[in-house]
């Protein structure tokens, strides 16, 4: 070697530190890129650019989150033994520990769920691997895989470690308790980061070496939906926040004769012990949590030690094993057009979490509301039924832009195809209408559980399909044409959120006609003095009217707004 | 469809090319057809407008002047008729990454409405050929460049086009690949099919195309068999090479750039 390099004996953790924000920010490349493939002919120096930006807000999304989940947990302590909340003393303990437990499981579930992506991409992007190919000694090399690796989650480590046995000693008052809670917050860190460097690995290497075969698309939709699982536990615990207390009250009562088996079980077991150290009298099976707790703080110190090994041997340049891979015959099926289009558009779409849980919105949007069903024992009026499905049913019709951009940079392929703009539009179309199958299926739960005024209830979540459908064709013909000139383009939708607001507004309203037609012609026949079936009859004819003129509308607008 | 699609006239005829992209003009008043059975090659340094001339007649882009018909098809007009009669390597790999080759093969036949036994038997020959066999079912994502480009081949091929459209084709392909695409392209010549041929590597070029049109700046500088070539810049005997930097009046250019990077490595290595 020449003197133009020149070696040094250690690089010091500080530098380490440094550098190991670089191989955490190259491995959020890799998943911001994976997430964010819309970004058809968009320079790499954006691409970089928003990808920092994506990792910043990610990041400061989670911390705030499980801050103010801390808080939200800190509060609930403080009802409970203040008697803000009407529990009677001797269900107190009960109460407490549950708290702690499910705050201790939700941030065991969240940290694991979010961080099993950008950990499978540490260990397939080969980043970490970066301080072998650098004039640094082995040690220096191992040091920075493992820093690169916590660095990932640092904000989210600290927040979820600081935050609720802060929150717990505000409550509290208790040093002993507080100071157990952090024990449990540190335990359930190092075992949700464990559980993810393991889950990784697996995701890792069968994905790897079995490409499309069956297994792996099994697993694939499994790892798509530990992604779905994390957003929708946010989104449910989010707007479950305002029926915490009656639920944690009513579970609290439920659990109370298992806690002689709930203090085996983690993170029952810390739950247990933080009480007892809290002082709250009555605290049962306090030595079988105790034992527990030490074997799962004991299975957390190995764990992490564990990560740490494998980590450093990632970092020195070992491989993850990917296993053989079997070969399939060469085939070919061949579809029909817009079936295959469907197809490729959905295969895409479950490879990319943050596209897969776009089929699920209408879900996530439906809980809110379903939650209000659970409450009260009158029958379900059409009007409850009306807000429950028009928000999914507009929110899809909007929705129907970003599947435009779910090729990502395929997209400069689909242009070389011989296929009408007119067909793939109306195949994404039929695409968005299958995530609207659950609708209907929605109502029809909803009326297991109390009972609906009327049929039309259920002929309105059904009527929600084809209604969809025409919104969302409307909307992809309009955006279509505003920033393509009616012909497909590639496009990054964060450059055109100002056309795709006015389009997704539009097609909204849009969707909303025929469920004003129904509302009108409903007024109108029950003025006229009909009976109220006949009234509901009329509005249903009228939503079925209107989605026809809505489809004509959409028919007439591709033929002349659409250009090939 | 279970066959080659015919067209009238000529694969390709492009008149006056004019593609601005706001004040930057990347091809500027570009003119040559290409004829049945021939190899045409686009050449040109890197920027020269080669992809975007390829794209204009792919019906990816629209000229801002001048027309190109592709066996008679505006590309403009037509898009359909032109995109079912071409196939097309583009330069970067414009693949659904996520889909495995196996998924991604589905697509195309299915897209362009090829019979399945049609589509089973020459994706069987091109797979073997090609040795794509062990990468079929892994995600294109994890494929290597030259596996990817493989991708590409045989789905530019696949629908048996007339016409074919390759953008730098033998990127990244072994030697073994390499041959086989050349084999292919010879058999697709004896079947009158056309091929418009664009790279920059000129000694593939050389060996590949009847005729070759240099261009530089978006304009075109030279166009010509290689022997007209080398009789336009007074250099009988050279290479290429030496054709191309002359056309593109870069080779004194390139020798006082040479000249300076020497002397610099000479003087860190006195250092």
């Amino acid at each position: 070697m020449s003197d133009s390099v020149s070696p040094k004996e250690s690089l010091g953790l500080r530098t380490i530190w440094r550098l190991a924000g670089k191989i955490s920010f190259e491995v959020q490349f890799h998943s911001a890129l994976e997430m964010s493939q819309g970004a058809f002919g968009q320079s790499i120096e954006k691409q970089i650019k928003k990808a920092r930006s994506n990792s910043r807000m990610n990041k400061g999304m989670v911390s705030i989150f499980t801050l103010i989940l801390a808080a939200t947990f800190g509060f609930l302590v403080w009802a409970t033994l203040s008697g803000f909340l009407e529990i009677s003393p001797d269900l107190q303990w009960t109460t407490v520990a549950l708290i702690v437990s499910v705050f201790t499981l939700m941030n065991f579930g969240f940290l694991t769920f979010w961080g099993i992506m950008q950990c499978t991409a540490f260990i397939s992007s080969g980043a970490a691997a970066i301080g072998m190919h650098l004039p640094v000694s082995r040690s220096d090399a191992s040091k920075l895989a493992l820093f690169g690796y916590i660095r990932l989650f640092d904000v989210q480590i600290i927040t979820i470690v600081v935050g609720f046995p802060f929150a717990y000693f505000v409550a509290t008052f208790s040093p002993l308790g507080s100071l157990l809670c952090l024990a449990a917050t540190l335990a359930t860190v190092a075992l949700s980061i464990t559980v993810m460097l393991l889950l990784a690995i697996y995701f890792h290497s069968k994905i790897q070496s079995s490409g499309g075969s069956r297994f792996s698309t099994v697993i694939r939709l499994v790892f798509t939906l530990f992604f779905v699982v994390a957003i929708m536990g946010f989104s449910i615990a989010f707007q479950m926040l305002s029926f915490i207390l009656p639920v944690i009250e009513a579970f609290a009562i439920a659990l109370s004769p298992f806690w002689n088996w709930l203090a085996f079980i983690f993170p029952f077991s810390f739950g247990l012990i933080v009480v007892q150290a809290t002082g709250i009298p009555g605290t049962p099976y306090i030595w079988f949590g105790a034992a527990s707790s030490l074997l799962f703080g004991v299975l957390a110190i190995l764990g992490i030690r564990w990560s740490g090994r494998f980590l450093t041997r990632i970092g020195a340049g070992a491989v993850v094993e990917t296993g053989p891979s079997k070969i399939r015959p060469v085939t070919v099926k061949v579809s029909r057009v817009g079936v295959a289009v469907m197809r490729k558009d959905l295969r895409i779409a479950f490879r990319t979490p943050g596209q897969a849980i776009m089929f699920f919105l209408p879900l996530l949007m439906m809980v809110p509301f379903i939650f209000q069903f659970f409450e009260g024992t009158g029958a379900i009026h059409v009007m409850d039924i009306l807000i429950l499905i028009t928000t999914p049913a507009t929110m899809l019709s909007f929705f129907a832009i970003f599947f435009l951009s779910v090729e990502a940079r395929g997209m400069a392929f689909t242009l070389t195809i011989p296929l009408k703009t007119e067909t793939i539009l109306r195949a994404k179309a039929q695409l968005i209408t299958c995530m609207a199958v659950v609708i209907p299926i929605v109502v029809y739960v909803v009326s297991l559980l109390r009972p609906l005024t009327s049929w039309v209830s259920l002929a309105l979540g059904v009527s929600m399909i084809p209604l969809v459908y025409v919104a969302a064709f409307l909307s992809l013909v309009l955006f279509t044409r505003i920033i393509g000139g009616g012909r497909l383009i590639g496009f990054e939708i964060s450059q055109h959120i100002g056309q795709m607001l006015v389009v997704g507004m539009l097609a909204a309203i849009l969707a909303l006609i025929p469920l004003a037609l129904y509302g009108l012609t409903w007024i109108l026949l029950i003025d006229l003095g009909f009976p109220i079936e006949i009234a509901h009859l009329g509005g249903i004819i009228s939503v079925w009217f209107g989605i026809f003129l809505n489809y004509l509308l959409g028919k007439i607008l591709a033929s002349r707004a659409l250009r090939d | 469809m279970s066959g080659r699609l015919k067209g009238n006239g000529e694969p390709i005829i492009a008149k006056n090319l004019v593609r601005k992209f706001g004040d930057k003009v990347a091809v500027d008043d570009l003119s040559f057809h290409v004829k049945p059975g021939e190899v045409y090659g686009l050449l040109g340094p890197n920027g020269a407008g080669k992809t975007t001339t390829v794209k204009m007649i792919a019906g990816l882009l629209s000229p801002t002047e001048g027309s190109v018909e592709v066996f008679g098809f505006d590309p403009v007009i037509n898009p359909i008729e032109v995109k079912q009669r071409i196939g097309l390597v583009p330069e970067d790999h414009i693949l659904y990454k996520s889909l495995t080759p196996r998924e991604f093969f589905d697509f195309v036949a299915s897209v362009r409405r090829l019979k399945p036994a049609f589509a089973k038997q020459r994706l069987s020959s091109f797979v073997d050929a090609f040795e794509l066999e062990e990468y079929f079912d892994k995600p294109i994502a994890a494929l290597s460049h030259g596996t990817k480009q493989k991708v590409s081949v045989i789905a530019a091929l696949l629908h048996e086009p007339q016409l074919l459209v390759l953008d730098e084709p033998l990127s990244g392909l072994d030697a073994r690949s390499a041959r086989v695409l050349k084999d292919i392209l010879n058999f697709h010549l004896e079947n009158e099919g056309g091929i418009l041929f664009s790279s920059h590597i000129l000694e593939v070029a050389e060996s590949l195309c009847d005729r070759i049109g240099i261009i530089d700046e978006g304009r075109m500088v030279a166009e010509g068999t290689v022997k007209e070539l080398r009789k336009m810049v007074k250099s009988v005997g050279g290479s290429l090479e030496e054709v191309f930097l002359r056309a593109v009046q870069q080779d004194t250019e390139v020798a006082a750039t040479v000249e300076a990077l020497r002397r610099s490595l000479k003087e860190t290595r006195r250092r």
